[in-house]
């Protein structure tokens, strides 16, 4: 099994390949597009299980420090690459490669039509890359490499069908909000290095389990919160939770994938991973501060995100409102300390199942309803569950499948839900019983708003449609390919059965505190000291939680069933028709203060906002081309008219000068010739006469010249 | 002045050459010219001779040169008047006057 | 003295009768004053002992060419007559020149200095007629032929063109 430890750093590789091959052999590669990623997410699943299988084994040392890279070194500090693996590391890599990897065979059948499928399982299998460098890295710096790398994805898928503008404007509202989480974590993650002068976990941790002075406790606190900020961004947390609905512009099982299993976990496993940081203070002076703070948010959020769930009617909206409050349950459950942190993380585990699993069922649902939406030529959303109904008949498998689903999440006894929330309300009425109530609230709201859903979409009778010409009729709805029911398939066998499998037994629980006890710096071996596993069986297990203070079982099974006779009371018994007005909106103006999302969307400015800065930015772009375009003009023609100016006096200095002067060479010649030749009478006694002066002169001269040399 | 020396002789060359010139370059009409060209011979002529009765005698008593010139340049003449004689005939045959004024044919 | 007379007697002759050859306007006219000028130039040849020259002149040039200069007057008679005037345009500027070119030769006679000598000369016809036979036969041979020359070409030249 070490094996496996030892080849864990190809994890991330194969998904990376499977990028590589698709990016740049996409097209190529025609009808088997899928088959890189697919094959690149198996080599991962299997070395994952091998992985998980060396943790499960008792006498397994967490390995640690494993392969690292020396990339680059600040004042002598190497910066390494490394990974490491322990308990929480296999139990994400798991859910990561198993679940990623049937929501990829799932897009093959949701994405048979898309002409860029190709480059959808690129982004894919990037996205896969990027999770599980996160998951495996054993610092900040590795960390922080896949927690963007797995942003950028999001944005890129996210925004996959960028032809719609509201399409690119809810990727870019996606990216740019977790950025200003991210931000928060860049700020805490310096503020760790100036202090520590560390930048690997182990490091930091040995680090804040020996610090000195109150000053730099204080300091530690403040960056546990500021570094917490990242998650607030991408799980979604209140109030940065406002860009996890607007995800859902995307594909569904990017939905499915990103913002249920794998991403939005992202921000959970951090706090769970930098625990000991966070449980700083937490034995010597009662539940620490960063802690208080992550799990009051936390409590919040998961309310305030069932409240708005509750009056939606978009299927994937009410599901993702659903994430973010589950997302609150995980946290408030890490802020609760002790065992609220296995309990956070087994949630962690189950609900990627059941929300994969509803995601996906969601998606076939509406595949199915656009189709027949298309067929009938109707023109309305596919995605309003007001537009459904009846579909139980219809599409069995999906109903099945999203029926376990849906029980799991609403806590229904037995199911994967049910262990995992039990626990985080144990463990949070516990602690804190104000959070615990909040949370309590929240499950009631839960229940309420998946009986809802389910009976709108599956209950009831079919909706008629008007085709335009008087005529009403209902839609031919078929269920999905198998290529499509196949994971879901899978999935609720999970979802039934992992709960069922590692809760009650406690397995989890050692699993999970043997991992803590190896943590370096002995922050996570004296909170391990402090949880203490039960060796109970399972039914004295069920009867002590119902029957001890503070009764977690007894409050959880009671919310679920109000939550559900509740919706059943007004969904379930009348059948519930196109003309019905929906019962929520009884609730009046709460219920339009739900709608609004408690009027926190601060993003919403930014939309005409960002339409005016465009507007600003071509102003001034084009009033800058213009100034550009007569300032160059000017100066061209100018230089032009220079030259061509110039040139004209040029031409005139040539013409009356340069010609002028050779002109009057010639005319010069000219005229002295014409003098000249007049000397040319033809009159031989002219020439005569000329020849007697001139020998006349010649004696002349001589006589002068020769003066006394004839004596 | 009594006693005729050899530049008696050489003045009356220079003033009959002389005059001859006169004649040469201002008479109209082409025998005119060439009979002062004559004129001009003639006194060439005479100072050849002169020269050689008082200068060459004092070199030797035999040495005739001048007279031999003298008669080569009056063979020279009587040839050259032929010819320019004929010449004029040739000319009045295509103009009907000799006038040397008149004929410029060479001129610019 | 006599010989003094006789020269500037025939001095006298030669130069009036050059002038008159000069200023006549009778072509004629001017043709008997060119004989006269010879005939004073022959008598010149007498005074300086040259008595071949002598004879030679008064054969040649008053005999052959002041005919010869007679026939070119007759052949080429102006249609205007004798009165037409004999002085061209230049004939004041070739007085001039003229009369400056005698002023400097006697000048230069004057200022220039020869071995001169009295001494009764020899016979001049044998000592030329030696001369010719043997220091100047070549001259004498070319003058011949320039005589030859000059006869066949005046007749080419002065000849009626339409005989052929």
């Amino acid at each position: 099994m070490n094996a496996a430890i030892d080849y864990a750093w190809l994890i991330p590789v194969f998904p990376f390949l499977g990028f590589l091959v698709n990016v740049f052999y996409g097209t190529k590669l025609k009808d088997k597009y899928w088959a890189p990623p697919i094959v690149g997410m198996f080599g991962s699943l299997l070395i994952s299980t091998g992985c998980l299988l060396a943790t499960l084994d008792p006498n397994f040392q967490r390995a640690a420090g494993h392969r690292f890279i020396e990339w680059v070194q600040f004042n002598s500090v190497p910066v390494n690459l490394g990974y490491q693996i322990d308990a929480l590391a296999a139990m994400m890599l798991m859910v990561v490669t198993f679940i990623g990897g049937l929501i990829f065979i799932y897009s093959v059948g949701y994405m048979a039509h898309d002409p860029r499928r190709h480059r959808f399982f690129a982004y894919l299998s990037l996205f896969a890359a990027a999770m599980l460098i996160l998951v495996l890295s054993d610092g900040f710096i590795g960390l922080f490499i896949g927690w963007e790398g797995v942003g950028l994805c999001s944005y890129f898928l996210i925004g996959f069908w960028f032809e719609k503008p509201t399409v690119r404007q809810c990727a870019k509202k996606a990216f740019l909000i977790t950025r200003l989480g991210d931000a928060g974590m860049a700020l805490g993650m310096y503020l760790l290095y100036s202090l520590s002068g560390r930048l690997d976990f182990d490091g930091v941790f040995e680090f804040a389990a020996q610090r000195q002075t109150e000053t730099v406790t204080g300091l530690i606190v403040l960056s546990a919160i500021l570094v917490w900020i990242g998650p607030v961004g991408k799980s979604a947390q209140f109030p940065l939770h406002i860009w996890l609905p607007d995800a859902m512009a995307g594909p569904t099982p990017v939905s499915a994938l990103i913002h249920a299993a794998t991403m939005v976990a992202a921000g959970v496993y951090l706090i769970a991973r930098l625990f000991p940081l966070f449980a700083i203070g937490a034995f010597t002076d009662g539940l620490s501060t960063p802690l208080t703070v992550v799990g009051y948010v936390g409590a919040l959020t998961a309310v305030v995100a069932a409240t708005i769930g509750v009056v939606n009617n978009d299927i994937k909206k009410v599901l993702a409102y659903s994430t973010v409050s589950q997302l609150g349950f995980m946290m408030a459950a890490l802020g609760c300390g002790g065992g609220g942190y296995i309990a956070g993380v087994f949630h962690l585990m189950t609900h990627a199942f059941f929300k994969a699993l509803l995601f996906l069922g969601s998606g076939s649902v509406i595949h199915a309803v656009e189709h027949g939406m298309h067929d009938a030529h109707v023109h309305a959303d596919p995605q309003d569950m007001w537009n459904m109904g009846g579909l139980r008949k219809c599409m069995k498998t999906t109903y099945v499948t999203y029926l376990i689903g849906a029980l799991a999440l609403s806590g229904f006894p037995l199911m994967a839900g049910f262990w995992s929330k039990d626990e985080i309300l144990h463990h949070a009425l516990d602690e804190r019983p104000i959070i615990g109530g909040m949370l309590a609230f929240a499950a009631f709201l839960t229940a309420f708003y998946m009986t809802r859903q389910m009976f709108l979409v599956f209950g009831g009778e079919q909706r008629e449609f008007d085709d335009g010409h008087g005529h009403r009729h209902h839609l031919h709805i078929h269920d999905s390919p198998l290529v499509m029911t196949v994971p879901l398939m899978i999935l609720a066998v999970f979802s039934l059965g992992i709960g069922l499998l590692v809760g009650p037994t406690h397995k989890f629980q050692h699993w999970m505190i043997k991992s803590l006890e190896q943590a370096a710096g002995g922050g996570g071996a004296r909170l391990a000291h402090h949880l203490h596993s039960s060796h109970d069986s399972i039914p004295q297990v069920i009867v002590a939680a119902m029957t001890k203070p503070p009764y977690p079982m007894t409050i959880s099974l009671f919310v679920a069933t109000v939550g559900f006779l509740l919706g059943f009371a007004l969904y379930g018994k009348q059948q519930v028709k196109s003309e019905t007005e929906d019962p929520v909106r009884k609730l009046g103006g709460l219920h339009t203060f739900f709608k609004n999302l408690w009027y926190l969307d601060f993003y919403e400015p930014f939309y005409p906002l960002g339409a005016a800065l465009r507007q600003f930015y071509f102003t001034v772009a084009q009033a800058m081309y213009r100034f550009d375009q007569r300032v160059i003009d000017a100066t061209v023609n100018t230089v032009g008219i220079t030259g061509h100016v110039l040139s004209r006096v040029y031409q005139l200095i040539d013409i009356f000068i340069v010609d002028g002067l050779v002109n009057l060479a010639g005319w010069a010649t000219k005229w002295c010739g014409d003098r000249s030749r007049r000397l040319q009478t033809g009159l031989a006694q002219n020439y005569m006469l000329v020849v007697t002066i001139g020998v006349l002169g010649l004696i002349c001269v001589s006589r002068m010249l020769w003066a006394g040399a004839a004596r | 002045m009594f006693e005729i020396g050899l530049s008696h002789y050489l003045v009356l060359s220079a003033a009959l050459f002389c005059i001859g010139a006169y004649g040469a370059l201002a008479r109209r009409n082409a025998v005119g010219v060439l009979m002062c060209f004559e004129l001009m011979l003639n006194a060439v002529n005479i100072n050849l001779v002169a020269f050689s009765r008082y200068v060459a005698q004092a070199v030797d008593p035999n040495l005739f040169a001048g007279h031999v010139f003298a008669a080569l340049v009056i063979t020279v003449a009587a040839a050259e008047t032929s010819i320019g004689l004929a010449l004029i005939i040739n000319i009045y045959r295509n103009r009907d006057r000799i006038n040397v004024d008149e004929i410029d044919l060479m001129k610019w | 003295m006599m010989e003094a007379l006789a020269f500037y007697a025939t001095a006298a002759l030669i130069l009036i009768s050059a002038l008159g050859v000069v200023l006549c306007r009778n072509l004629v006219h001017s043709a008997m004053s060119l004989a006269l000028s010879f005939l004073g130039v022959a008598v010149i040849y007498i005074l300086l002992h040259a008595f071949f020259l002598f004879g030679v002149q008064v054969l040649i040039y008053v005999g052959a060419i002041t005919v010869l200069i007679m026939f070119g007057i007759m052949l080429t008679r102006d249609v205007e007559g004798n009165l037409v005037q004999q002085t061209n345009r230049q004939h004041r500027m070739a007085a001039a020149s003229a009369l400056a070119t005698f002023i400097a030769l006697t000048y230069i006679a004057f200022q220039s200095h020869f071995n001169v000598t009295n001494a009764t000369p020899g016979d001049s016809v044998v000592g030329i007629g030696v001369a010719f036979i043997s220091r100047y036969v070549v001259p004498f041979e070319v003058a011949s032929l320039v005589l030859l020359v000059a006869l066949v070409g005046a007749i080419v030249i002065a000849r009626d063109k339409e005989v052929d």
